[in-house]
């Protein structure tokens, strides 16, 4: 793995940062539920002690509380939000989004259909009676009226005191209802006059007819009973029973409107669940002026995918079955006793709210429940305000953190690459140390590395240097005592009184002292041959010619061996310097010479095309030792095996190389193809 | 009268041993260890030739010093560099210097002699009278044999006494291909051959100064020089 992986690796922590801001953010919202249901079971908890102070508020009668049960055909009559227009049609009645008991299910299919409703000091009545066929008043018989030949509807009331009374519903054709007073008891003998503050309307369905009805609160008592009679007062449909009417209190709803505080909604249930009364808003929220430039659609793209992101713990929103009644959780439980504050999402029409519901007790007696509604639309806002700018911050934190760390990782394994290239660079294949350490002047550790590489490089290079010119040093130091030695001796030799056998002696010591001489001159002439190179000027001259020139003369020069030349091109310009060639060739003449048997042919070859030429020479003979390839051209190098009486110090290739350097060339050794000998090839570039 | 022959060189061995060597063909030796002690005793009296060693001591370049030093004193004085150092860059210094010659002391002592009785040969030809054919002529090269001068386009080259004797011998036989060996003879000198191709160099270097265009020495390599007729 490399090292801008690991840091990279490594710079992905950051995303720690914003999963703590989301944690924090969390913990932070948390509290402020806590606090705000706190508050909001506060409020409900004093507004349920106001209205235990009232139980006649919530109920008419007392057994209402315990006796109340729709199953067995008791009605319930919610207040209605709106007032319904008295058409006859039912479209503008609630319908709850729950089953509600004895509104959806239909437990007495044959009884007329019932509903109440209370608005303001009004009780809504809509009846629908099965019917095969309607027979309506002749009005031109109204003086026969007690004696009515009509389809009738008969509402039987009894108030709280046990006194009955009954209503007589008729019409001379669909559209106005006759509302009059009625006798109790069959044949229902109406009176002749109608109800006053009564007004209702008369309509055919499908399947019989259906009547609306608009009274007095007041007129109507606390149980009902219809009767649906034909023309010949034959009763065809009634309700199972004298039903008890249990409705919503607008007495109850104007007292919660007065204590209600600003923006958030009361409702109060009965212990079986049935709204009686709810008042106040939770729109309008004050906050939204506080927050200026706090919008629902604000980062709105950002948020909406924080929000599926972290899914709130909101709970979802819960059909309660209203106007009609509250079931489901909070107000469940706290019908049971038991006070809960729960966060609802946003669901149609209504926000996301938080909602508190306490039950209404009253000397350990529990009339109901109390449930107080607060947006918490505002929070959530804030919320995920905050959460966005959170995570949108700390996201261009973490995303600026890991290219920052990327790009310093590349700079730093950048520079490491470079100081190992650098490294393994050091030593030239031709053994040569060029020590160009980068980064020595950085001021880190990788600049400490550096600069200790650049240390010991520069020590080898003092080391091999002091290597290369310990010849030269050597020879220089020998020197005098040698001439020492080689002129005492000449000097010896000019005496005459010298015996034949002291003679021979001393031409063995000159014979001695002249090859220390010669392997003297040898050690020096790289030295030499490079302090000339230094001083030397290029000029343009054929190749070929002296290649010419000098295979001629080497002809005479080495006359125990066959010297081939094969210069294919006829000119051969190059750059350089025409001696420091020559002594070149000398050099690998001298190789190939001592190498190759006596008689043995040694081919001089020059071929080339147009970006450079190669001079060869070739020598039968034993071949290269393995491994030593191109270290034959180092200094104080030799490959040979043995000598045949000449000193081989492994400088000629050496000096090959300092000339073909000094042409820009390149030199190398090799076997010949057939193993018969060794091929050195100078490869020189053509400018 | 004995041929006076200074020899400045700081190791003793050495200098008795050439001295010896001279003593033996008939010249006279004076030996000195150091630079101080050399010029004085050239004040007083100057030898008729000088052999000097270029290190001297604690002196490196004492040598060139006392070169110096000497050519100020008399412009003629043959002066021999005798030295273990054998870089060309230091023979160019001390032929620069005006010495007349740069020996390495891998030289043996019969070569040093045969040098050295060369030189005084050369010098006793300038004393005598001139040969017959006294003057060389090719193009725009005279060489003047018996005062040993030459020019280009009548302009003096201002060769050294080994330079004059090697172009006369190059210019002597135009087209002929001198090795180094014939080269060294003519000249009466023994130098090996990376001091002939120095020569040859320093020489081209002359005739280009007056004449840009001047090649009439063209090196045919592996077998020597010759001079091509313009």
């Amino acid at each position: 793995m490399s090292l801008r992986a690991k840091l990279l690796l490594l710079s992905l922590l950051t995303l720690l940062l914003p999963w703590a801001g989301w944690r924090y953010a969390q913990e932070m919202e948390t509290t402020l539920r806590r606090g705000q249901e706190a508050s909001l079971l506060t409020t409900a908890d004093v507004l349920s002690r106001v209205v235990a102070g009232e139980p006649e508020l919530l109920y008419r009668t007392r057994d209402l509380s315990a006796n109340f049960d729709p199953a067995q055909g008791d009605i319930f009559a919610p207040l209605l939000t709106t007032t319904p227009l008295v058409d006859g049609f039912a479209d503008e009645w609630p319908v709850p989004a729950r089953p509600v008991p004895g509104f959806t299910e239909d437990n007495f299919p044959a009884a007329p259909r019932v509903r109440l409703g209370v608005f303001g000091r009004s009780m809504h009545l809509y009846a629908e009676v099965r019917a095969d066929k309607i027979d309506y008043e002749i009005p031109s018989h109204a003086e026969f009226a007690q004696r009515p030949s009509s389809d009738r509807l008969i509402l039987l009331m009894r108030d709280e005191f046990g006194h009955e009374r009954a209503w007589s519903l008729s019409a001379v054709a669909p559209g106005p209802l006759l509302v009059r007073p009625c006798e109790v008891g069959l044949p229902w003998v109406p009176a002749g006059e109608t109800v006053p503050h009564v007004s209702g309307v008369w309509r055919e369905t499908g399947t019989g007819y259906a009547i609306e009805l608009r009274a007095p609160v007041n007129a109507f008592g606390t149980h009902l009973a219809l009767y649906a009679l034909d023309k010949d007062h034959r009763t065809i449909a009634q309700t199972p029973s004298l039903a008890a009417v249990h409705t919503g209190s607008e007495l109850l709803k104007a007292r919660l409107q007065r204590y209600a505080p600003e923006g958030t909604r009361v409702s109060v249930v009965d212990t079986h669940g049935w709204l009686l009364a709810r008042a106040g808003s939770i729109a309008a929220m004050p906050a939204d002026a506080r927050y200026t430039g706090l919008q629902r659609d604000q980062h709105g793209f950002a948020r909406s995918i924080y929000r599926n992101l972290f899914a709130g713990e909101d709970t979802p929103a819960v059909s309660y079955g209203l106007p009609y009644g509250m079931w489901g959780t909070p107000v469940d439980e706290a019908r049971a006793g038991e006070e809960r504050a729960l966060w609802f999402e946003q669901a149609a029409g209504e926000p996301s709210l938080i909602r508190a519901a306490v039950p209404i007790e009253l000397e350990g007696e529990s009339f109901g429940a109390l449930v107080v509604e607060q947006a918490g639309e505002q929070l959530v806002l804030v919320r995920e305000l905050a959460l966005t700018r959170l995570l949108n911050l700390t996201l261009a934190a973490t995303v600026f953190a890991v290219l920052i760390t990327l790009a310093f990782g590349a700079r730093l394994s950048h520079r490491i690459r470079r100081l190992s290239r650098a490294a393994s660079t050091a030593l030239t294949p031709e053994g040569r140390i060029e020590a160009a350490i980068p980064e020595t002047r950085a001021r880190d550790e990788l600049g400490a590395l550096a600069r200790s590489f650049g240390t010991l490089l520069g020590r080898l290079k003092e080391y091999t240097s002091y290597l290369q010119t310990l010849g030269t040093k050597l020879s220089h130091e020998l020197r005098t005592p040698l001439t020492i030695v080689s002129s005492s001796l000449d000097n010896l030799s000019s005496e005459e009184t010298l015996s034949p056998s002291a003679r021979e002696y001393l031409e063995r010591a000159r014979h001695g002292a002249a090859r220390m001489h010669g392997l003297l001159g040898a050690l020096s002439e790289a030295t030499r041959v490079e302090q000339s190179i230094e001083h030397t000027e290029r000029v343009r001259f054929d190749l070929a010619e002296l290649v010419r020139n000098m295979a001629d003369a080497y002809r005479q020069t080495f006359p125990r061996h066959r010297i081939e030349a094969r210069i294919e091109l006829e000119r051969c310009q190059i750059t350089g310097s025409p001696d420091l060639i020559a002594q070149l060739l000398d050099k690998l003449m001298d190789n190939a010479a001592d190498f190759a048997p006596e008689g043995a042919p040694i081919t001089i070859a020059l071929e080339g095309d147009a970006r450079g030429c190669r001079l060869s020479v070739r020598n039968e003979g034993p071949t290269l030792p393995p491994g030593i390839d191109d270290r034959l051209f180092e200094s104080l190098v030799s490959g040979r095996a043995g000598a045949n009486g000449k000193p081989h110090l492994g400088l000629g290739l050496y000096i090959v190389r300092l000339i073909a350097d000094f042409h820009g060339g390149t030199v190398n050794a090799r076997n010949a193809p057939d193993d018969a000998g060794v091929v050195v090839t100078l490869e020189l570039p053509r400018y | 009268m004995k041929k006076l022959i200074a020899i400045v060189e700081d190791e003793p061995a050495l200098r008795d041993n050439y001295a010896a060597a001279f003593q033996r063909h008939g010249y006279s030796v004076r030996t000195y260890g150091s630079r101080k002690e050399a010029i004085e005793a050239f004040r007083a009296r100057l030898p008729d030739l000088a052999v000097i060693d270029v290190g001297l001591r604690d002196e490196p370049e004492g040598g060139f010093e006392l070169c110096r030093e000497l050519r100020a004193i008399s412009a003629e004085l043959p002066i021999i560099f005798l030295t273990a150092r054998d870089s060309e860059l230091d023979a160019v210094s001390g032929l620069r210097l005006g010495a007349d010659d740069y020996l390495t002391k891998d030289i043996s002592l019969t070569h040093l002699i045969a040098r050295v009785t060369a030189l005084f040969r050369r010098i006793d030809a300038l004393t005598q009278p001139s040969n017959r054919d006294q003057l060389v002529a090719r193009g725009a090269l005279v060489i003047d044999t018996a005062r040993l001068h030459a020019t280009w386009n009548d302009k003096p080259l201002g060769l050294t006494l080994t330079e004059f004797w090697i172009v006369h011998a190059l210019a002597k036989n135009p087209g002929h291909v001198k090795n180094r060996q014939q080269l060294m003879d003519a000249a009466n000198v023994v130098l090996d051959d990376n001091t002939i191709t120095s020569h040859i160099k320093r020489i081209r270097r002359k005739f280009q100064a007056i004449d840009p265009g001047f090649d009439n020495i063209e090196t045919m390599y592996g077998m020597g020089y010759r001079w091509k007729e313009s």
